[in-house]
């Protein structure tokens, strides 16, 4: 219901709506369990650069000339910190950059000092840069140490409101298959004990 | 988009809709060939405008990442039910993270939760 992706969501759906016409980027990473063998620190921060690609009219001239210069020597990858340093030089014309990454807490662990190290690196080198990020709270301590010491932070829980306007959503998806079973008794009902479980938690 | 996923009161005319819809989406194709058609006649300057990423650049994507998380975003998007959260976006944190400018102020902003907040027993 109210979870990390929605609230990233959310925030990246307003921040692109306030950035548009400006010279202001939104790029975005859902970090996800399932695909965390490709959630390597620099694949996380060559899908930042494939946006910023992405949003330019035509590669940008100094990942074309990154990509002619790999291709000179065999097509290869490149190392995290090439790809730190790419990608702060791609956005430097840009006025603001907004990163939003979601969910760091599904990167591997073994992954996630190199990339928070390198986020890091990204807001100390780049001033034009703020960064957003979701995670579940048993993660805050190991991201303190890295990058969240001094932030800004929020803790998100769902209020009654927020368990309100799901509930009856999905309600109401349900009950068009067959009006007649979904009495407001039932919908009643449902709605009460759910509240009452969710405020014991 | 007119596909209400509640569809609340089109279960008579659902047949209807199927068509409409597929007409909907016979007219989106015409602007889009239509349009494409446009840009191409665009003059020179504008040559980096193509009907569709071409062959290298797609190369320089894949050579950047296999991640497409631009395509992720639009999934959850989909799937957002309005108004869940929105007080987030209302909290002075947010609010301050959002308006700083370069330099001033702490660039980060963490939002933490999503345990106990009742994905379990709320699918």
């Amino acid at each position: 219901m109210l979870t990390n992706n929605k609230i990233s969501s959310l925030v990246i759906g307003t921040l692109q709506k306030r950035a548009r016409g400006q010279n202001v980027a939104v790029l975005s990473l859902y970090c996800d369990y399932q695909a965390q063998k490709d959630q390597s620190a620099v694949n996380l921060i060559g899908g930042l650069l494939r946006q910023v690609a992405l949003r330019a009219r035509g590669i940008p001239e100094e990942i074309k000339s990154a990509f002619d210069e790999a291709m000179k020597e065999g097509g290869k990858g490149l190392r995290l910190p090439d790809m730190v340093k790419l990608f702060v030089e791609a956005i430097d014309s840009v006025e603001l950059v907004y990163l939003c990454v979601d969910a760091v807490d599904e990167v591997l662990p073994q992954c996630r000092p190199e990339f928070l190290r390198a986020l890091r690196q990204i807001i100390r080198d780049t001033p034009n840069v703020r960064l957003f990020l979701t995670g579940r709270p048993y993660i805050r301590r190991e991201l303190d140490n890295y990058l969240t010491k001094e932030a800004n932070i929020i803790r998100a829980v769902a209020n009654q409101e927020d368990i309100t306007k799901y509930l009856s959503r999905k309600i109401d998806n349900d009950s068009h298959q067959d009006p007649d079973l979904m009495t407001e008794d039932l919908k009643n009902d449902i709605m009460r004990i759910m509240l009452e479980k969710a405020s014991e938690m | 988009m007119s596909t209400s996923p509640t569809g609340n009161g089109r279960s008579s005319s659902f047949q209807h809709g199927m068509s409409k819809t597929q007409a909907d989406h016979r007219v989106t194709e015409n602007i889009f060939v239509t349009s494409n058609a446009n840009v191409g006649n665009v003059s020179n300057s504008y040559n980096n405008i193509k009907v569709g990423p071409d062959e290298e650049t797609l190369r320089i994507y894949e050579w950047l990442s296999p991640l497409e998380p631009h395509k992720r975003h639009q999934d959850v998007r989909n799937r957002r039910i309005d108004g869940v959260g929105e007080w987030v976006l209302q909290r002075s944190e947010f609010q301050s993270w959002c308006e700083s400018r370069s330099g001033l102020g702490n660039p980060t902003l963490l939002c933490y939760g999503g345990q106990g907040v009742g994905k379990t027993y709320i699918r």
